[in-house]
C-alpha cells in the first residue's frame, strides 16, 4: 500500500485502511493481516477466531470488555488497538417500533456471533444519547443522569453531538472494524467467514464515522500529519503527547462505573468528545522536564519518576502515592506549574477511586491529530466532575498558573465535540424505551 | 555596524496598512545566531526547537561580549530588530493589535525550568499579539490566547497553537511565538481571549469575563519581512534595557509612575532584579469582600517598569506585635494596573512588610530577561520609611 510515492509500513497502512473505510479499506486490511509479520502484529495471519453462539455466556455488560483484553506486564488493561465510532440516528421520528427493535436487537447479536468477544475478536457497545430518549412522552429513568453535553469550561466552546445512537467498535484487527461496521450496514454478504443476514440497514442513518488508535507505534507511525513534529513523537508512545495513561490503579473500575439501580442496571453512561492537541510547542518548545511537570507533577520532574513513555510507573502514575493531588494550589503558588495526572488526582469518589474508566484513543481523523476521549463513569455528573477538576480553574489565578498558563496539558488541547451517551445494558442493547 | 535605517515608504505600502519601521529587541541574525544556524533534521522550517539550556548549543546563544556570568540579570540585547503591525482592532473589553517580526528565540519557564527555544531555519515569523485595556490604557498582561493561522484562499490552516505570555525589552508584555510561513501570500490570523483569570478590580470588576475574538489579515511576503530593520547596540550586555517602542499602540506597556498609583506609598524593595512598589489603599477596592485596607504590590521590571505575571508572592504583615502573612493574588485595576494585592485589615504605615516569592513570573522571556527574576530572596521593609 503507498500514499503518494511513500510506502507505508504495515502497522501505518492498517490505521490508514481503518481511517479509509469501505470495501477499498478493508480489502487492503485484510490482504495486510494475511501476509506474515516479523513484528508479530498479534497473530494476524490467521483467521479471527468465532464468535459465541450463545448469548448467555456473554456479560449482560456491554462494557465489560476488561478481562476479555490483555493485559500489559503490570496488569494495566490494554485497550484494543483499532478504533471506529460510527454516529447514527433512527430514520423515523416517534417511539421506535418493536420490528425495528428487534431487527437491530438481531444485528447486534449476529456481530457477537461472527466475532469472538475479545480483543483479538470484536469488542462494542451501543450507546443512546438524550435526544434519543426524548423521542418517547416518558421522561428517562430517574435513576440514569444523561443530561444533553455542555461546554465544560469557561475557556471552550465545542459543538454537541446530537446523534439517536454511537456505536464503539474496537479490536486489534483493523479488519474487524472495518468489517463489522460493513456487516451492521448490509454492506456486505460475508464477515469472518459467516453469512451476514442481519443488519440495521434502513433502520438507522449513518451522520459520522470516526476512527483511532492506541498503542505503541501507531502515533509514531502517523506524525506526518499537520502539526506534528517529525519523529518527535517516540516509537513507544502509546498516545500523541507521548506518555502512557490508563493506569490501573487511576482508572476506575467497569464495577464503579456500572449503574446499580432501575431499568438500566448493569449499564453505564458514556462521554465522547474530540480533543484535538496541538503538538509544535510540547516537542519544540517545552524540555522534556516541562512535559514530565505538566502531564504528572513537578514532583515526578523534579525526582525523575518517568522514563520514557512511563512504562516504569507500573500500573500506577503515581499521583497518589507522592500525594501531588493534595498539593495543586501549593505547587501552583511555589513550583508555577500543575500537572495535569496531579489535578485528577482530586476527582475521586467518596471511596478515594478515580471516577472514570477512560476508553480514549488517538486520532488523525481530518488529518489532524487528536484524541477521541472517550470515557464510561456511573453518571455525567463523575464526568463533569473530573473535567472541573481537570480544568484547573481554582488555580488559574494562583502563583504561577494561569487559565491555561502552566495549568496541565490545557494549552495543548482544544474540546472541538462533546457528546452524552447511555450504555444500557446487553439486554435492552437494541433502541431502549426510556424505563 | 549596520547603519540604521528609517522605514521606507515602500515598507508602508508594502504592508498595506499600517507599518511602523520600530525596533524589538533580539534578533536571530549576526554574532548570537552562530550557533542557531544548524537545524536540528525533522524541525520545521521557519518553526523552533527547545535546547537544554547549559548544553553546548544553548551556550553557544551567549552573547559574545560578555559571560551570562559577568553580565547583569537584566541587560541590553545584542541587537533589535523592526516590527510591522497587522492591524488594531476594539473586541469586546479589549484593544487587540497583531504585529510581527522575524522569528525570535526566547525562554519558556515551567517553574524554575528553562527551555531555550531556538530560531530553526525557514520562512516564518514571530507573531505578537498586544492586548490591552482603551478606557484606562493598562495592558492585560494574561494569558493564552489561542491563535489559528489560515492560508486565505484555501482555508487550509498554517498553525494552531496558544500564544505563550511573554515579555520582551521593546514590546513589553505581550502574546506570541514563532509562525513557520509555507508560502508567501494572504494569511488569517484569528485570536481568541479566554475571560480574566486575574482579580478585576474596581471599575475592572466583571470587564474582561467573555471570551472574543479578533481576526487579522497578513501578507506574508520576504521582500517585506527582508527589510525588517534591525542594528546592532553597542551597548549589548550592559546592565540597562532597550527602550520601550514607539508605537501607535496605547500604552506602551509601562505600569503607571510610582507617584501615579493611588493609595499611601509604602516604599519599593529589590529583588531578582525586579522592583516592588509596595502600596497601601485605605479601603480595598470592589471586587475583593473586603472593606479594611489592601496592600498593593506593583512587581516590576527595571528601566522599562513593565510588569512581571504569573508570580507567586506573599506577604507578611508586622503591626503591633501581631503577625499576618497571606498570598497576594494578581489583579488588574485601572489606577494600579497589574499588580499583586490582598486585603489586611490591620496594616498601617510603620508596619513591617516582608514579601516572598514562591513561582518566580511563569512568563517567557525574550533576550536581556532570560536571566532575571528568577531567583528571590526574601524582602522586607518598613511602610512609609523610604
Amino acid at each position: 500500500m503507498t500514499d503518494g510515492d511513500r510506502t507505508l509500513t504495515r502497522r501505518e497502512a492498517l490505521r490508514a485502511a481503518v481511517a479509509v473505510g469501505g470495501s477499498a479499506g478493508l480489502a487492503a486490511c485484510l490482504n495486510l493481516e494475511s501476509q506474515p509479520t516479523e513484528t508479530g502484529e498479534a497473530n494476524r495471519n490467521t483467521d479471527p477466531p468465532d464468535g459465541t453462539e450463545s448469548a448467555a455466556e456473554l456479560p449482560n455488560r456491554q462494557h465489560a470488555w476488561t478481562e476479555f483484553s490483555r493485559t500489559d506486564k503490570h496488569g494495566n488493561p490494554v485497550l484494543a488497538r483499532h478504533h471506529v465510532l460510527l454516529l447514527a440516528n433512527y430514520v423515523d421520528d416517534g417511539p421506535v417500533d418493536d420490528v425495528d427493535r428487534k431487527q437491530a436487537a438481531n444485528a447486534f447479536r449476529e456481530l457477537e456471533e461472527t466475532y469472538r468477544w475479545a480483543s483479538d475478536g470484536l469488542l462494542f457497545t451501543v450507546g443512546y444519547s438524550p435526544a434519543y430518549f426524548d423521542r418517547y412522552d416518558e421522561p428517562l429513568s430517574e435513576s440514569v443522569d444523561l443530561p444533553r453535553p455542555a461546554a465544560l469550561a469557561p475557556f471552550e466552546d465545542p459543538s454537541f453531538d446530537t446523534p439517536d445512537l454511537l456505536v464503539h467498535l474496537a479490536s486489534d484487527r483493523a479488519s474487524a472494524v472495518l468489517e463489522a461496521k460493513q456487516a451492521l450496514f448490509g454492506e456486505l454478504e460475508t464477515a469472518n467467514g459467516s453469512e451476514v443476514t442481519e443488519t440495521i440497514d434502513g433502520i438507522v442513518e449513518l451522520v459520522d464515522r470516526r476512527t483511532g488508535f492506541i498503542g505503541p507505534g501507531l502515533p509514531a507511525e502517523h506524525d506526518d500529519v499537520n502539526g506534528v513534529p517529525d519523529g518527535a513523537v517516540s516509537e513507544d508512545a502509546p498516545l500523541f503527547m507521548g506518555f502512557k495513561s490508563g493506569f490501573v490503579e487511576n482508572q476506575a473500575t467497569e464495577n464503579s462505573v456500572t449503574i446499580t439501580e432501575g431499568p438500566f442496571a448493569g449499564g453505564t453512561t458514556q462521554h465522547l468528545s474530540l480533543l484535538r492537541t496541538e503538538l509544535d510547542q510540547w516537542y519544540n518548545q517545552d524540555s522534556r522536564e516541562q512535559r514530565v511537570a505538566k502531564m504528572f507533577s513537578a514532583t515526578h520532574a523534579a525526582e525523575d519518576l518517568v522514563e520514557g513513555v512511563g512504562d516504569n510507573l507500573g500500573d500506577s502514575s503515581l499521583v497518589s502515592e507522592t500525594g501531588v493531588g493534595d498539593r495543586v494550589s501549593d505547587d501552583a503558588f511555589e513550583e508555577g506549574v500543575v500537572g495535569h495526572a496531579q489535578k485528577l488526582a482530586r476527582a475521586r469518589d467518596e471511596d478515594g477511586d478515580p471516577r472514570l474508566l477512560r476508553r480514549d484513543f488517538a486520532t488523525v481523523d481530518d488529518g489532524r491529530t487528536g484524541v477521541h476521549f472517550l470515557s464510561l463513569q456511573e453518571s455525567i455528573a463523575d464526568f463533569i466532575q473530573t473535567r472541573t477538576a481537570m480544568n484547573g480553574t481554582d488555580v488559574a489565578n494562583v502563583g504561577g498558573v494561569g487559565t491555561k498558563n502552566n495549568n496541565g496539558i490545557l494549552q495543548y488541547i482544544t474540546t472541538v465535540r462533546r457528546g452524552n451517551y447511555l450504555l444500557p445494558p446487553r439486554s435492552k442493547r437494541s433502541f431502549p424505551r426510556p424505563s | 555596524m549596520w547603519p540604521e535605517r528609517d522605514p521606507t515608504r515602500r515598507d508602508f505600502i508594502a504592508t498595506s496598512g499600517v507599518a511602523l519601521g520600530m525596533s524589538v529587541a533580539g534578533c536571530a541574525t549576526g554574532d548570537d545566531a552562530a550557533g542557531e544556524t544548524e537545524t536540528p533534521s525533522g524541525a520545521a522550517p521557519g518553526g523552533t526547537e527547545a535546547t537544554p539550556e547549559g548544553t553546548d548549543a544553548g551556550r553557544e546563544n551567549e552573547l559574545p561580549t560578555a559571560t551570562a556570568q559577568e553580565r547583569p540579570l537584566v541587560h541590553i540585547p545584542a541587537h533589535q530588530d523592526g516590527m510591522r503591525m497587522v492591524g488594531m482592532t476594539e473586541v469586546g473589553p479589549y484593544m487587540v493589535a497583531m504585529s510581527y517580526t522575524l522569528p525570535h528565540d526566547f525562554w519558556v519557564l515551567a517553574g524554575q525550568e528553562k527551555s531555550y527555544v531556538r530560531i530553526n531555519d525557514g520562512q516564518g515569523l514571530h507573531l505578537m499579539a498586544t492586548v490591552w485595556d482603551p478606557e484606562y490604557n493598562q495592558r492585560i498582561p494574561l494569558g493564552s490566547p489561542p491563535v489559528e493561522v489560515r492560508d486565505a484562499a484555501s482555508g487550509d490552516s498554517v498553525a494552531e497553537k496558544s500564544l505563550w505570555p511573554m515579555l520582551s525589552q521593546q514590546m513589553g508584555p505581550h502574546f506570541g511565538d514563532n509562525v513557520a510561513f509555507p508560502d508567501e501570500g494572504e494569511y488569517t490570523v484569528q485570536l481568541s481571549f479566554d475571560p480574566v483569570s486575574a482579580r478585576q478590580l474596581g471599575e475592572y470588576r466583571g470587564r474582561f469575563t467573555d471570551s472574543v475574538d479578533a481576526e487579522f489579515d497578513l501578507l506574508f511576503r520576504t521582500d517585506i519581512t527582508n527589510n525588517i530593520r534591525e542594528r546592532f547596540v553597542d551597548e549589548a550586555g550592559q546592565a540597562g534595557a532597550l527602550e520601550p517602542m514607539e508605537t501607535n499602540m496605547k500604552p506602551n506597556g509601562s505600569l503607571p509612575e510610582v507617584r501615579a498609583l493611588p493609595g499611601d506609598h509604602g516604599g519599593i524593595v529589590d529583588g531578582g532584579a525586579a522592583k516592588f512598589v509596595v502600596q497601601v489603599l485605605r479601603k480595598t477596592p470592589a471586587g475583593i469582600d473586603s472593606s479594611g485596607p489592601y496592600l498593593a504590590v506593583s512587581a516590576r521590571t527595571p528601566y522599562n517598569q513593565y510588569p512581571l505575571p504569573f508570580m507567586g508572592l506573599r506577604a507578611t504583615v508586622s503591626s503591633a506585635g501581631e503577625e499576618v502573612r497571606e498570598p497576594l493574588k494578581a489583579a488588574i485595576h485601572p489606577e494600579l494596573g497589574y499588580h499583586y494585592g490582598a486585603p489586611f485589615p490591620a496594616i498601617a504605615m510603620g508596619d513591617e512588610v516582608t514579601l516572598e516569592v514562591g513561582a518566580p513570573p511563569q512568563i517567557a522571556r525574550h533576550r536581556g530577561y532570560q536571566t532575571a527574576f528568577l531567583e528571590f530572596d526574601d524582602m522586607t521593609l518598613t511602610l512609609g520609611e523610604q
